[in-house]
């Protein structure tokens, strides 16, 4: 069983197809990066993880069971999410943005400090960085930020649109390893959303291809680089990888 | 046994009579105060209790305030009563207007003797030597320089048909009321249309001259109530049938005007003169105050109508804010309606409260409280609205409940725009708290509106002068207030965030 299953998921809005019929299962605790083009469809599927978006037919099932979207919210305690830009809220301060959602689900103080210094320690952010607001950080240490707000609750599914998108070379690099010592200290089934076919090989266990709301192809590096599925993914790859 | 327990309850009844609280209003220009001041007077010396309502504006508002309760009685006339209240298209007499009012359950008392109507004026010097003392006289003096109020000339019972009626052929022309007694000084015109009563007659040594075909209709002063004010009221009331002559109440309006004494000086001395009381118990009378003793009670009164009105604004407009950001439908027709409410000029939005909720500081504050309404209002659902939308996905897909997103996110961020709208709701009601005054709210605006009803600068500074200052202490607190609650993140520039 996936914890994560797609099943014949078709969206559209005002007529325009955004997904056509695509099912995919998510491994456990393994990272999948989902890749496309912009309007490719890449982040309607992360958003249909957590009902932000609701599929025109089809169904999603999370540990086997259908998405409530009646009653999203305990569902969505379980899944960390991050997005570009980080999202963090700017009238809060790291501290703050970290926790808002453990305090908001009543966690006891101790455990949330516990659990910030413990995020915060895996991340390299020190403690004066916490009483900072996220204007005064760096992109890298916001995103940083991002990062611990979002595993804040221990979530059993971490889902991520372009998180490191917005990074240059270097910080991106440095994020990039403690975001894979992290899944191995913590691991979780993580679907990440990038346009950067480097990021993603470097990243996930399993590679998922999209183009106009279409799974082209799924399967791991090796797959997709010696065995391309169609003539759109040799020319991606080929494209991306120069 | 039993008639001694009689003897006791009529005493204690009349004793409980007597400290019943009267409220005389008064129509807010200078003959309408002292004449208040009087009845006021008057009552205070034979043992009533009483509240003086004055600042109420003109006829509408007193005779409102009147038949809603919120005044005992006050000072009319009785032309205007018939024309203006009853709408009588005839001429009546006082019996027929009496009889007129007491099918309402009105009644109004003796006749105080003067007549306070449009009359024709000339200097007691050109009369002399023009020998004129009646207005068919001037036939006789075809070259003679007159100068009428533009509204004179205009009106029904002004200088159209009254030439007609006397037959007059001299060409009139038009100059400002409030310059006409000056130019009759300096001889630039030498006869025009003045208020009988105006103080101004004896201070510029003028002549009325007789209405001898009785054109202008009687504005007899009387004093205006319900019929079922107590027998002894309308006694005291009565004592003042027949004593005002107009020569003495143009003297009354003069000191007031022009030798700087009070309503209650005059008042008093009027009552004195004509030893209308001759009891001992001399009480209430109100006595010169300094400045700041004056200015301070208005001033928080000011404060008081501002600061509640505000608070029920915030606590309906923001509110209602979050209702149309999280119901957009609504949105439009309820910041159109609030929108409609903000274009009634302020002085017809307190007229329109006088029949719902009477006169004083209710209808002053719920017509304050309905112009603080759109700048909260219409702010708060701007900024909520205008949120970033990717912080308002974030906090979603994170698994904030609707109001724990609204709560923690949405208003936080929105606060520095609903602060400026309620910023700006304050500055406008200071501002409008000033006209409270004409529906007897009090506040600033008493000296202002008595200011304006006596062409006393002084007295309208007295009220201009502190709204106006309070209007900048409001927006210096605010700026402090705005500063605490915005944000570190808006005060500083955005781009040491790309460092």
């Amino acid at each position: 069983m996936f914890p994560i299953e797609f099943q014949n998921v078709s969206k559209s809005i005002k007529e325009i197809s955004i997904l056509r019929n695509v099912s995919l299962g998510f491994k456990e605790n393994h990272i999948t990066a989902v890749i496309g083009k912009s309007g490719s469809g890449k982040s309607t599927i992360l958003k249909s993880i957590n009902g932000l978006v609701k599929p025109t037919k089809g169904e999603i099932k999370l540990f086997g069971k259908d998405l409530d979207y009646n009653n999203l919210i305990p569902t969505r305690l379980q899944i960390g999410y991050s997005v570009q830009g980080t999202g963090l809220f700017p009238h809060l301060n790291i501290f703050e943005n970290i926790s808002l959602l453990a305090k908001l689900n009543n966690r006891t103080k101790e455990e949330i400090e516990l659990r910030t210094k413990k995020l915060m320690e895996m991340t390299d952010l020190s403690q004066e960085h916490g009483l900072k607001f996220p204007y005064q950080l760096s992109g890298g240490e916001q995103q940083r930020a991002g990062l611990c707000r979002a595993m804040m609750l221990d979530p059993k599914i971490f889902i991520l649109d372009e998180a490191f998108g917005a990074l240059d070379v270097t910080t991106k690099y440095e994020i990039h390893s403690e975001f894979l010592n992290i899944q191995k200290t913590e691991p979780r089934t993580i679907v990440l959303v990038t346009h950067d076919l480097n990021e993603a090989f470097k990243l996930a266990d399993e590679i998922v291809i999209i183009e106009k709301g279409e799974i082209q192809q799924k399967g791991n590096k090796e797959d997709i680089l010696n065995s391309p599925a169609n003539d759109f993914v040799k020319y991606f790859t080929a494209s991306q990888l120069i | 046994m039993k008639n001694i327990l009689l003897i006791i309850l009529v005493l204690f009844s009349f004793a409980k009579l007597n400290s019943q609280t009267i409220k005389v209003g008064a129509k807010h220009f200078n003959e309408g105060y002292i004449l208040s001041e009087i009845l006021s007077q008057l009552l205070e010396r034979n043992g009533y209790e009483v509240e003086r309502k004055f600042n109420l504006g003109g006829t509408l508002i007193c005779y409102e305030a009147l038949i809603n309760g919120d005044i005992d009685l006050y000072p009319e006339y009785t032309g205007t009563i018939s024309e203006a209240i009853l709408k009588m298209k005839d001429k009546v007499d006082y019996n027929q207007l009496k009889i007129a009012l007491n099918k309402d359950e009105l009644d109004i008392s003796g006749e105080y003797g003067f007549n306070n109507t449009y009359a024709f004026a000339v200097k007691n010097k050109t009369a002399e030597s023009l020998s004129l003392n009646n207005i068919s006289d001037l036939k006789k003096h075809p070259e003679l320089k007159i100068g009428l109020s533009y509204e004179f000339l205009e009106r029904e019972d002004g200088w159209k048909n009254l030439s007609k009626v006397y037959g007059l052929n001299q060409k009139p022309f038009g100059l400002e009321h409030g310059l006409a007694y000056k130019a009759l000084d300096d001889g630039q015109i030498m006869l025009t249309d003045v208020y009988s009563t105006d103080g101004e007659i004896p201070r510029y040594d003028l002549k009325i001259l007789n209405d001898d075909k009785n054109f202008f209709p009687k504005y007899s002063a009387v004093t205006f109530y319900k019929t079922d004010i107590n027998d002894r009221i309308k006694s005291i009331l009565n004592s003042l049938t027949g004593n005002i002559t107009e020569e003495e109440m143009q003297k009354m309006n003069s000191k007031v005007l022009f030798e700087n004494r009070s309503f209650a000086e005059v008042a008093e001395e009027f009552i004195k003169n004509k030893k209308l009381y001759t009891g001992i118990d001399e009480k209430n009378i109100p006595k010169n105050e300094s400045i700041i003793s004056e200015i301070l009670p208005k001033l928080l009164q000011h404060l008081k109508l501002t600061f509640i009105a505000l608070l029920i604004s915030i606590l309906i407009a923001l509110p209602s804010g979050i209702f149309i950001y999280m119901h957009p439908s609504f949105s439009k027709p309820v910041l159109y309606l609030a929108g409609l409410l903000q274009t009634i000029p302020s002085i017809a939005l307190l007229a329109f409260m006088i029949p719902l909720f009477g006169i004083g500081f209710l209808p002053a504050v719920i017509a304050l409280f309905l112009y603080g309404l759109l700048p909260i209002l219409r702010n708060t659902a701007i900024a909520l609205f205008s949120v970033d939308p990717l912080l308002k996905e974030v906090a979603e897909g994170m698994g904030l409940t609707r109001s724990q997103k609204l709560f923690n996110i949405e208003l936080p961020l929105s606060m520095p725009t609903i602060l400026a709208g309620i910023r700006t709701a304050a500055v406008i009601n200071i501002g409008t708290a000033t006209l409270a005054a004409f529906i007897g709210a009090g506040g600033l605006g008493e000296f202002i509106v008595t200011g304006l009803a006596l062409n006393n600068t002084g007295l309208i500074l007295m009220g201009a002068v502190p709204a106006a200052l309070l209007a900048i202490v409001t927006e210096i607190l605010f700026e402090v207030l705005e500063k605490y609650v915005t944000p570190e993140y808006l005060k500083r520039d955005k781009t040491i965030s790309e460092h």
